[in-house]
């Protein structure tokens, strides 16, 4: 009886030791360092603490300030970028009367603008551009939007995009990293006419690595 | 009685330094005529040493610079002279000047990356950027960065990856996966440089002091990223080329024989400027920020994208996340 306790405590004991001594190993194999999530979590973050701004980084950009998915920041001036802003300037009377006069006009006037977004029965022109009132674009539901805040056009369709845009897991700061937060716009990279990226040549070839993988 | 050999060494040193021919301006310190292991080989043969740098001026500086201590133990005002005089040297030789920082971590700052696997189209101009902006040798075309095209049928697949391709981009059926330094927080290529040549600084960035560093190629060997690369020649940069905004730290110009590797751009991101890869991306695949601040952008991946990391299950802690659409 005494010896089967004994021998039953032994082999708990066995059996705790061993427990013990992998759980030692595999800290040493992972060596003791914490996950950098939980050096984040260790660190309340203290907005003021930072000196760091990328406002040098700024000067001379022409910005607005907008405010999307409860995130302010500022984006690029659209307006002044595009040439012979304002469209009325052109644009004085509605299109249909422009439209009418072609005939006699020749040549017309946007003729390199080819739409290759979604299809014919989901966009057209008028799907962003106001019809009477050139300068300015339309939603879906009419209300105005300025050539600034033209990235309200594009979340219509694009709403996990616009999310990621205004969080910044999609499209790219201008300056810098640090505070303030200027971004490009959806139309800075995108062609709104157009909008997916070409296929082209890489810009740098590696001809050592390319030379090496010859010789295999 | 080893001050005493060191001093008539250096006398040594200067008067040979009268005689030899001037022609060729002073050697570069990235050029040294004996490197560090072979000066101590020098010393402990006593005069041989003379006869070994007997082609270059040797000036008091040049023998400061010669034996100054590891970067991460120096104080401030041996910084100011080390840089002073990499600078002054740099002037000598090409008559332009160079601005080396000693700038250190910002405080309350831990710098990630993220990388976006759906934008990337392998256009490369990372890569480009990466070379002009860190002053990399343009003889071996050494980078940085490599941009692997995989096939989606196989998944993340580096055996499988082609990292030399020349055709046009992106190609039907590929994703482009870019890799670099991760500054992982547990790097292990700081754990086996046996002279603390290479450090992780307060801001995560992991550095090498390019002086220091006796070229064993350990942390190369260590790394389980492919992030280190070694100068197997001396490293050279067409004068017109050369990046003239540097860091001790960073993209100050290397030598023969020392590891180098991404920096997180260390002389533009301490400045709150984004990496020039980051800048240079046209299809804004490529993340930078300060993962301590709540509101920036890599928090935002973080907390809402699905990410990951290359061989998570060896705790190297990459701070180099990727992600999806």
């Amino acid at each position: 009886m005494k010896t089967w306790v004994s021998s039953i405590l032994i082999i708990v004991v066995v059996l705790l030791a061993g427990s013990l001594l992998s759980n030692l190993i595999m800290n040493n194999h992972h060596g003791n360092h914490k996950s950098v999530f939980k050096t984040i979590e260790s660190k309340p973050y203290e907005p003021d603490s930072i000196p760091m701004s990328s406002v040098k980084h700024l000067a001379y950009l022409d910005t607005v300030s907008v405010t999307a998915e409860g995130r302010h920041f500022a984006i690029l001036n659209r307006e002044n970028e595009i040439t012979s802003f304002k469209c009325s300037e052109c644009h004085n009377e509605p299109l249909e009367e422009l439209k009418a006069l072609k005939p006699k006009m020749g040549k017309k006037s946007h003729w390199n603008i080819e739409l290759q977004h979604a299809n014919a029965e989901t966009m057209n022109c008028n799907t962003c551009h106001s019809e009477n009132n050139m300068d300015e674009l339309h939603t879906f539901t009419g209300a105005r939007v300025s050539f600034n805040n033209s990235y309200k056009l594009c979340s219509q369709c694009h709403q996990q995009e616009y999310k990621d845009w205004a969080g910044g897991a999609h499209g790219k700061r201008v300056g810098g990293w640090a505070k303030p937060v200027v971004k490009r716009t959806c139309t800075n990279c995108h062609n709104p006419h157009s909008p997916s990226f070409p296929h082209k040549y890489p810009s740098r070839i590696n001809t050592r690595m390319v030379e090496q993988r010859a010789k295999k | 009685m080893i001050i005493d050999s060191i001093k008539k060494l250096q006398n040594l040193f200067n008067q040979s330094a009268e005689k030899v021919d001037e022609s060729g301006g002073v050697k570069q310190v990235f050029e040294k005529p004996i490197d560090r292991r072979s000066s101590l080989k020098a010393m402990a043969g006593g005069f041989v040493a003379s006869a070994a740098l007997s082609g270059a001026g040797c000036s008091d500086a040049k023998w400061q610079e010669y034996f100054k201590g590891n970067y991460k133990v120096m104080t401030d005002e041996e910084r100011k002279a080390t840089i002073a005089r990499l600078s002054a040297n740099y002037e000598e030789r090409t008559g332009h000047k160079v601005n080396i920082s000693d700038k250190k971590p910002n405080e309350n700052t831990l710098f990630g990356y993220a990388f976006n696997v759906s934008k990337c189209q392998g256009y490369g101009d990372c890569i480009s950027a990466c070379v002009e902006e860190n002053n990399q040798d343009r003889d071996t075309e050494m980078q940085y960065i490599r941009i692997h095209e995989m096939n989606k049928k196989n998944g993340i697949n580096f055996e499988m990856a082609d990292d030399t391709f020349t055709h046009q981009v992106p190609q039907e059926g590929n994703f482009y996966l870019g890799t670099q330094c991760f500054h992982c927080d547990n790097p292990p290529c700081v754990k086996v440089c046996p002279v603390e040549a290479t450090w992780q600084e307060t801001d995560g960035i992991v550095v090498i002091d390019y002086d220091w560093c006796v070229g064993c190629r350990y942390c190369l060997a260590a790394c389980p990223y492919d992030g280190r690369r070694f100068n197997w020649k001396q490293p050279t940069v067409p004068e017109p080329e050369v990046n003239k905004e540097q860091h001790y730290l960073g993209n100050r110009l290397r030598k023969k024989g020392v590891m180098e590797k991404c920096t997180f751009c260390v002389q533009r991101s301490r400045e709150g400027k984004n990496p020039a890869c980051v800048e240079a991306c046209p299809t804004g695949a490529r993340t930078f920020g300060n993962i301590l601040d709540p509101e920036s952008e890599i928090r935002y991946i973080l907390e809402n994208k699905k990410v990951f990391r290359l061989k998570e299950d060896l705790g190297t802690e990459p701070k180099f996340w990727y992600y999806m659409d």
